[in-house]
């Protein structure tokens, strides 16, 4: 169990390079237990490769990264037990169902609350019968959803999980996120939509190519700016 | 539309050339072969004799129709390269239609100023085009190499019937293309009516009377078959232009269904609507074999049905095969040289199973792939984001091949050896050839282990280059026979240090250092897959 004051993801000076491009660039990021934790960037500053490292799924070049106070590389299996993901780019097998996919990710993640998947199928208005690749983007955005957020775990990782999802379903996703909040969980929310992050989050870290910006309580930037759109264009309008 | 055909030009600029160049000239390059093995007018005599009073030959290669070296070459040729030019035909149709619609490029284009049959359109219009220009090149080709055996008219005829082989093909992949949304599904299918045209052909040579001018007439089933006009060509012999009529006519019927079909349906769709599934995963399919058997059960199963086909196959044409390789020096040789010393029997089915081994690696081969089409869709980062680790992954698609091929490689032997007991008054020990297919396993870990090492240290060449040692191997096996190779070129292939069992004794010595070197790059592979970054695409 983590203690209150041990960040649940720590990273320091995180470097990858794939051959001679930069892709991460000393990086440092830290998450506290029980927040939600905003991940802000524009297209290729390297959010998605910053939580593939985090995963194991990447090896580092150079600096520190702990996940639970864990190397992620070494003990990536164990670690796992206590996650679970939502790619970017969501891609599973097509001729399984998308019932059948959220049962195989939660067996594999350790076990799935059956009420709470029956509860999310209805709320996100899932058909879960429907083959994968029959599913539209935003379908196929809800199977990982629901997968992940069926599971009873302690961190969740999630990669612009709401990007082709309706206003509708939006809500609903926030919705149950605070509810995870308000059970003591941790998020790192991976997002491009802003009045997401300014509903849902208590820190967000900015990221732009490969290296961190500023990392912002909600509270500061309230107070600094009008919204974070301001922010966002002046941390980027000096390229 | 001309834009759509330059874009399946440039999409497939590698793949066409490849494809037509291989089939051309391999085909081309059996003329000097044929020539060196049946050389002499007394084996052609023989094979004439012996085809023209026993009928199992004639459902693998159909007849001979003249003691001639051009109804030679048709047995040995036209019917297996025209399975190729109706893979080639179908998978390239397949690939910029159906398969289009399934990614959804097909979208994007729709969006632009064309019309929704302009795609078809482009796609067929490149497939005619292609068969055309390999019927050129192997007309060409053979007026330029064959000009002593027969004459230009012959070649031509040969290197169109194939083009318009190939052109119906393609018409059927249109019309197929529009009945399935999946891909996998088109292609399944349309590899399917290519192997029940390729039978009734067969069956119809089998039942087939010998008419007053020599000539074998196939019974009516073959009239249905595009391998039928094919044959019915007799090119090479007795030249014959009307079939391709037939097979002109079929093409434009067929394609015109197609277009019909297109403009029925919505893009995306297929007019057979796609199965629901099952709302819940079984206990079974939840864990990691569960899902891993999902992924591999239907490679298994096509291999497993194609080879115990072969099989069959071979357990019926055992009787007649003492026939021929009793009476021709030069065959004797062959058999020989492939493995045979003493009874003849033993030496056919030993040879028959090295080649149906073949098949059980290239199932191997397509299984073991499966590790890099995880990896690069993206399916293995959700799984690899759970408690499932690396190597358990690997492990358990590893495991489900290597287990299926053991028992794919007993079965041959003993359904080989079960066959030939069963239909032929020749006596076999079943446990011998079951003994026997299994000594080959260490052949498939070899692979595996050879894929595996790749899949770890150059992902991304991992298929291409274990398929191409697994092409040196085959040709080896099949070829080299006749070509005369050095024994020290020879040995590059595999197959070449374990003995043709069970004819020639069962050696431990080779089993035992191939699954060490087997063994070696399963270590070095899985070490190397544990410590690289996850590459997708």
């Amino acid at each position: 169990m983590q203690s209150k004051d041990k960040p649940i993801i720590s990273i320091s000076q995180l470097t990858k390079r794939f051959g001679s491009v930069v892709a991460l660039d000393e990086l440092n990021m830290s998450v506290q237990a029980g927040e939600v934790h905003g991940f802000l960037g524009p297209n290729g500053a390297g959010k998605s490769t910053t939580i593939r490292v985090l995963l194991g799924l990447l090896k580092k070049t150079s600096g520190e990264v702990t996940l639970f106070g864990q190397d992620p590389w070494k003990n990536s299996a164990s670690l796992h037990k206590q996650l679970a993901y939502v790619p970017g780019d969501v891609n599973f097998w097509p001729n399984l169902t998308g019932g059948e996919i959220i049962d195989i990710l939660g067996e594999l993640r350790g076990g799935l609350d059956e009420a709470r998947r029956a509860d999310l199928l209805v709320k996100f208005e899932l058909d879960g019968s429907k083959k994968f690749r029959t599913y539209s983007k935003g379908n196929r955005q809800k199977v990982a959803l629901v997968a992940a957020l069926a599971s009873d775990v302690m961190l969740y990782i999630l990669d612009e999980p709401t990007s082709g999802l309706d206003p509708l379903m939006e809500q609903v996703f926030q919705t149950e996120i605070r509810a995870l909040k308000d059970q003591g969980k941790t998020v790192l929310l991976s997002s491009h939509i802003l009045s997401e992050v300014e509903a849902l989050c208590d820190r967000a870290t900015v990221i732009r190519e490969g290296k961190d910006v500023a990392v912002y309580t909600l509270a500061e930037l309230k107070a600094e700016h009008a919204n974070l759109e301001a922010l966002f264009l002046s941390q980027y309008k000096d390229k | 539309m001309w834009t759509l055909i330059k874009l399946i030009l440039r999409r497939d600029r590698v793949k066409l050339p490849v494809w037509i160049g291989v089939i051309s000239l391999s085909l081309l390059s059996m003329i000097p072969v044929l020539q060196k093995t049946y050389g002499d007018q007394s084996s052609i005599d023989v094979l004439y004799q012996t085809f023209s009073v026993n009928p199992a030959g004639l459902f693998l290669t159909g007849p001979v129709d003249a003691p001639t070296f051009g109804a030679l070459v048709t047995i040995e040729t036209l019917l297996w390269w025209g399975l190729a030019i109706a893979f080639m035909s179908t998978l390239l149709i397949v690939r910029h239609t159906r398969h289009n619609e399934e990614t959804g490029a097909q979208e994007l284009l729709l969006s632009g100023q064309i019309r929704r049959s302009s795609s078809l359109a482009a796609a067929l219009i490149v497939a005619v085009a292609a068969n055309i220009v390999m019927g050129l090149v192997i007309g060409g080709g053979l007026v330029l190499i064959a000009g002593e055996y027969w004459s230009p008219e012959h070649s031509w005829l040969f290197g169109a019937a194939l083009a318009l082989f190939g052109i119906v093909w393609s018409a059927i992949a249109a019309a197929v293309a529009q009945l399935f949304e999946n891909t996998r599904l088109v292609n399944g299918v349309l590899a399917g009516l290519i192997g029940i045209a390729f039978v009734a052909r067969g069956i119809g040579d089998f039942m087939g009377k010998v008419g007053s001018d020599g000539l074998l007439q196939p019974a009516w089933i073959s009239s249905l078959s595009p391998f039928g006009w094919l044959q019915a060509t007799r090119p090479l012999t007795f030249p014959d232009w009307s079939p391709l009529t037939t097979s002109l006519a079929v093409a434009l019927a067929v394609s015109a269904v197609a277009f019909l079909l297109l403009a029925r349906r919505d893009v995306g769709m297929g007019l057979v609507p796609a199965r629901k599934g099952r709302t819940r995963a079984s206990k079974f399919r939840r864990t990691g074999l569960g899902l891993t058997w999902h992924l591999q059960r239907n490679i298994a199963f096509g291999w497993l049905v194609g080879v115990l086909a072969m099989v069959g196959t071979i357990g019926i044409m055992t009787p007649e095969m003492t026939n021929i390789y009793d009476s021709s020096d030069s065959i004797k040789m062959l058999v020989e040289s492939l493995g045979g010393q003493g009874a003849l029997i033993p030496a056919f089915l030993s040879a028959m199973l090295a080649i149906i081994i073949l098949m059980v690696v290239a199932y191997a081969l397509q299984g073991l792939g499966k590790l890099r089409d995880e990896e690069s869709s993206g399916h293995l980062e959700s799984l690899l984001a759970t408690k499932l680790s690396r190597r358990r992954w690997a492990m358990l698609h590893i495991g489900t091949v290597v287990v299926t091929s053991v028992i794919m490689l007993a079965l041959t032997g003993c359904v080989m050896a079960l066959g030939v007991n069963l239909l032929t008054d020749i006596e076999v020990s079943v446990a011998e050839y079951t003994l026997a297919g299994l000594s080959y396993g260490p052949i498939v870990l070899l692979f595996a282990g050879l894929y595996l090492l790749l899949f770890g240290i150059v992902p991304r060449v991992a298929g291409l280059v274990t398929w191409a040692y697994f092409g040196v191997v085959v040709f080896m096996t099949w070829l080299a026979p006749v070509m005369d190779i050095d024994k020290s070129i020879m040995n590059i292939s595999i197959l070449e240090h374990l003995p043709a069992s069970p004819a020639e004794d069962i050696k431990l010595a080779p089993m035992l250092w191939i699954t060490g070197i087997a063994l070696l790059l399963v270590v070095i592979g899985f070490t190397a897959w544990s410590r690289r970054n996850l590459i997708e695409r």
